[in-house]
């Protein structure tokens, strides 16, 4: 029942402008990166070797899609696709109908939750695989391997934007306050997630953001094994748990 | 104007607005004061690579360079989010057709909602623009290639731009029924006119013989460039900015006589 309930709200989800135009968005950043990527400059090279001991030109690359483009897609598609959850049917007057039925409040949130982690997932490995292939026809020494344990880690970032997203929508319940809200703090996360490469004696406090364990693979691109792919993962799963816990407990106690 | 008018345009302000002026205000100011503490403690190479990357010198400057793009990002989203509330949200809950339903015109209804978003963007953009006139004053003085006045200057320009942005947003964002789509439509209109900078930090050769191009389109960085010039063109662009404000409204409410409420 719940698995087709979450098909169904993905199929819905995947329908809605708003993923087409976020379909658009993604489609723009990969056509982008090729451009982006073909001729670094001297002193980029020069920073990539002090910030992670390698000036490989497909290090840049890797640096260019999580920061440039990843980051910031994760940041407004966590928002645009859990930044409604409830507080939508609740002004429309849907949630009343809804919680008539044999589900709970919090399991109907948490079924939305994972329904937009699922359109957030397929997203984001369309967009990966669709890059891939040009990053590699323009960077000498493309790292498939590499590169998709990088972005397995960081889907679960992105996971994160859109449970943190769902959390301030049940937490604040004003839409449009709570969009401000999701993108100013997921925005500072972002601009704040290489500081532990940048200042290495800010390595440890800079592991609390989650973003920048979602981009920790870049400090292991030459010695990569599975705990560097699988420790991260494990903690943003944590976060995401304890994340996902407390919206669904403040949904219990919404006013219907 | 009529009495009842002035309290009808104060109701809509004060629900246009809402939280959101404030909440933005107390965020910028934190943003302009932890970036002012945060760059002189950054690693030399960090800073070295900055000024190398956007040809620019000194604390003062990279200072100012990230503070600009955080008065253009904190302007012009709380003035996004402001609109949604104003125009999106109404027709998303289908009450669009009962606010109408008052005496009073579309035209009316336009400008008493977005007037005052616009509005409260110009203030956190000026209240940030002032404070980092402030925080850079230590960087500033004899050989130092930014000043106070170029400072103030530059984020005055950058909240004119913002609000042009949000002006020629409104056009969209009146056909649109999802807050969320206008979120992306919003995001995407930013991203465009930051791309330039980020061509500068990855692909400077694009610029090579088009200096002219590079000085007009790279925002950010070009307001440090041309600092000395800054705060008649911050002035005059504020200024040119609320004319245009007003022309969209006008267009705007052309646009939204014809469109269907639902």
């Amino acid at each position: 029942m719940k698995a087709r309930f979450l098909w169904l709200d993905m199929r819905a989800t995947l329908g809605e402008r708003k993923t087409l135009l976020s379909v658009g968005m993604m489609v723009y950043a990969v056509l982008v990166m090729p451009v982006l990527v073909a001729k670094p400059p001297p002193h980029v090279l020069s920073a990539l070797e002090t910030w992670f001991g390698t000036s490989d030109p497909f290090m840049l690359s890797l640096f260019i899609w999580t920061d440039l483009a990843m980051n910031k897609a994760i940041c407004v598609l966590g928002v645009v696709l859990a930044g409604s959850l409830i507080l939508r049917e609740r002004e429309t007057g849907v949630l009343q109908v809804l919680l008539s039925k044999p589900v709970s409040p919090a399991s109907y949130y948490l079924a939305r939750v994972l329904s937009a982690c699922g359109v957030m997932a397929l997203l984001y490995v369309g967009a990966n695989l669709a890059v891939a292939p040009l990053i590699a026809r323009s960077v000498p020494g493309f790292r498939a391997g590499v590169f998709f344990a990088s972005m397995a880690v960081h889907l679960f970032a992105a996971f994160f934007t859109v449970c943190f997203s769902a959390l301030m929508a049940v937490l604040i319940q004003r839409r449009s306050l709570a969009m401000l809200v999701s993108l100013l703090t997921l925005m500072t996360l972002v601009g704040m997630a290489f500081m532990g490469f940048y200042n290495p004696a800010w390595q440890g406090i800079s592991l609390l953001n989650p973003i920048t364990q979602g981009i920790s693979v870049l400090g292991h691109v030459d010695d990569l094994g599975p705990a560097h792919v699988l420790g991260p993962i494990g903690i943003l799963l944590g976060i995401n748990a304890v994340v996902l816990a407390l919206g669904a407990l403040r949904v219990r106690q919404l006013e219907v | 104007m009529p009495a009842a008018l002035l309290r009808y345009r104060a109701l809509e302000a004060r629900y246009a607005t809402g939280w959101v002026p404030l909440v933005s205000l107390l965020v910028g100011i934190a943003v302009v004061v932890f970036t002012a503490w945060l760059i002189p403690i950054l690693p030399a190479q960090v800073n070295g690579f900055m000024e190398r990357a956007f040809l620019i010198r000194g604390y003062g400057a990279i200072i100012l360079l990230n503070e600009y793009i955080g008065i253009y990002l904190l302007a012009y989203f709380a003035g996004v989010t402001g609109l949604m509330r104003a125009l999106v949200e109404p027709r998303e809950n289908r009450a669009l057709e009962m606010l109408l339903s008052k005496p009073i015109s579309r035209r009316v209804f336009l400008e008493a909602r977005v007037g005052p978003v616009l509005l409260s963007s110009v203030v956190v953009g000026v209240v940030m623009s002032l404070l980092t006139g402030l925080v850079v004053r230590p960087f500033t003085g004899e050989g130092s290639p930014v000043s106070v006045a170029g400072a103030i200057g530059a984020g005055l320009f950058l909240t004119a731009l913002a609000v042009l942005l949000l002006a020629v947003l409104v056009l969209p964002l009146l056909r649109v029924a999802d807050t969320f789509q206008g979120l992306i439509i919003a995001f995407v209109l930013w991203v465009v006119t930051m791309m330039p900078s980020a061509a500068l930090l990855y692909r400077p050769d694009l610029f090579e013989g088009r200096e002219r191009l590079r000085d007009l389109i790279v925002l950010g960085p070009n307001l440090i460039w041309f600092d000395s010039a800054m705060l008649p063109l911050g002035v005059l662009a504020l200024g040119v900015a609320c004319v245009a404000s007003w022309g969209a409204l006008v267009l705007g409410a052309r646009v939204f006589e014809r469109t269907e409420l639902r």
